[in-house]
């Protein structure tokens, strides 16, 4: 050991080496760094473009006089859309929509960047879909006037078997790629889910009801086009979306109807609905699960019959 | 002996001399360089920034642009009819004054003008529960600042007044949505 330090043939290194050495692993570790946050971050950029560039192609499917409408959204990367913060809040509550890649370079999956808050929206949809296409569909909710569009969004594939005439009819006219309807489990192509209608409900994923739907063990009640949206969305979504429809924008357009009743009055021009829209009201305020919507459905009908049979109509 | 010890102290002295100026010489390029990195990232992080806010100023318009396209069809504006593209102007007159509706849609104004017929002094006039429909203006919430807009029917139910019958009487108006770049 002794030889090597007072070798004359050694090796020296000078402080000028030394100091290259240091200031170069430091520059190279900095540009790494950098480089690494700077993917990092660019790909939560675009995502957060996504998430904005998502809520604007779901205006388009917004419903005036047709029954439904349906578009398929591609994307040429895996993603994944959370659908996770719904929150009934304020008065029309909200939900954001987040979506992240899939990527080579880093983490395969990054936390997802969520787009501005939708009031107006309401989507159904698992917590979280994961795949290239996204398929996605509006159905008008009438209680009993139209209250909103239910956006519904998947990228799994549903086998319904032995389906009503009802939701074969509604799901049928709108071509959706993902939605087959057979009257055997056998003909189900591999991977679906299997929506049962009657009969042996044994190894069924969702099982329709008269006015509820069962998945995950977890039950939700529906009426009229609901159906649609409890079958396609996870329990925490649907419950959280029926309270935004039923407990403020129902409410909330009520009110409107009510103020338009007073103010078309004057122009005499009668109306009936005034008491059943404030029994209406107060029945839908105090809805706490879509349990409640059974109770409603009453009120509604009610409000139904007298606006078709009246000279001025309210909606 | 002394010669020979004051020369290597000397040699010594210009080593030292020699390797401060190598430092110094290092630490200016270590500094150039730093100041190089900085540079280029600003001007990246500058370029990437004016990038990110053409794309949000597009979004935001985009977002207008939709919502005004699909705004006449929502429920809170719909003609009791259902045609598409028309707005009850009983219920803007109603809508002017719920609060609830600021910010509902993604638009920062919303406003509804009357344009055909016009009235004679093409004076604008905010409609109000004691003017209307004697007015041109009905404004939702928001001040309208850049605006994107679409023609629209704006109907009333109205009481013929020769058969006492009802009857749906239509204008053309206009909507104007705002909206707030890079808001």
């Amino acid at each position: 050991m002794k030889r090597i330090f007072e070798s004359k043939k050694a090796f020296e290194m000078s402080f000028a080496w030394i100091f290259a050495i240091i200031a170069g692993a430091v520059i190279l570790f900095l540009a790494i760094y950098f480089a690494s946050k700077m993917i990092s971050s660019e790909r939560f950029a675009v995502d957060a473009q996504t998430s904005a560039q998502l809520s604007i192609l779901l205006d388009p499917l917004e419903t005036s006089v047709e029954a439904g409408k349906a578009s398929t959204i591609r994307f040429n990367k895996e993603m994944r859309i959370y659908n996770d913060k719904c929150d009934v809040s304020g008065n029309f509550g909200y939900q954001e929509i987040g979506t992240t890649a899939q990527s080579g370079l880093g983490k395969k999956w990054q936390e997802p960047a969520y787009g501005k808050e939708l009031y107006n929206k309401y989507l159904f949809s698992q917590e979280i879909e994961q795949g290239k296409e996204f398929f996605v569909f509006s159905m008008p909710f009438e209680f009993p006037f139209k209250i909103s569009d239910l956006i519904v969004f998947s990228a799994d594939k549903y086998c319904f078997l032995e389906a009503t005439n009802n939701i074969k009819e509604g799901l049928e006219g709108l071509n959706l790629e993902n939605v087959q309807f057979t009257d055997s489990k056998l003909n189900c192509s591999e991977g679906s889910k299997i929506v049962c209608f009657k009969g042996d409900i044994g190894s069924c994923d969702i099982v329709v009801y008269e006015s509820s739907v069962v998945k995950d063990s977890k039950v939700l009640f529906y009426t009229g086009n609901l159906v649609y949206a409890a079958l396609f969305s996870d329990a925490e979504v649907y419950e959280c979306n029926v309270k935004r429809l039923i407990n403020l924008r129902l409410v909330n357009l009520a009110l409107v109807y009510k103020d338009k009743i007073e103010f078309v009055q004057q122009r005499g021009c009668d109306s009936l609905l005034e008491i059943p829209l404030t029994n209406l009201i107060s029945s839908a305020q105090s809805l706490n699960s879509s349990r409640d919507l059974l109770a409603l459905q009453a009120s509604a009908d009610e409000i139904g019959k007298i606006n078709e049979n009246a000279v001025c109509k309210i909606y | 002996m002394l010669y020979a010890k004051y020369t290597k102290m000397r040699s010594i002295k210009i080593k030292d001399k020699k390797a401060q100026l190598k430092i110094q010489e290092m630490s200016f390029m270590l500094v150039a360089v730093v100041i190089l990195f900085v540079l280029a990232g600003l001007f990246f992080v500058n370029i990437k920034y004016r990038e990110l806010h053409k794309a949000a100023v597009e979004a935001e318009k985009e977002k207008a642009i939709s919502t005004v396209i699909k705004i006449a069809d929502t429920p809170e504006f719909m003609c009791s009819s259902s045609k598409s593209g028309c707005i009850d102007t009983d219920k803007l007159i109603v809508m002017q004054e719920r609060q609830a509706y600021k910010g509902f849609w993604p638009v920062t104004s919303l406003s509804v003008r009357k344009i055909y017929p016009s009235n004679d002094s093409e004076l604008e006039i905010k409609c109000t529960k004691n003017n209307y429909p004697n007015c041109n203006i009905f404004k939702i919430y928001g001040e309208e600042k850049e605006t994107i807009s679409t023609f629209v029917s704006l109907c009333r139910n109205e009481k013929d007044t020769e058969t006492g019958l009802m009857y749906e009487k239509c204008e053309l108006g206009k909507v104007l949505a705002g909206f707030e770049p890079g808001k």
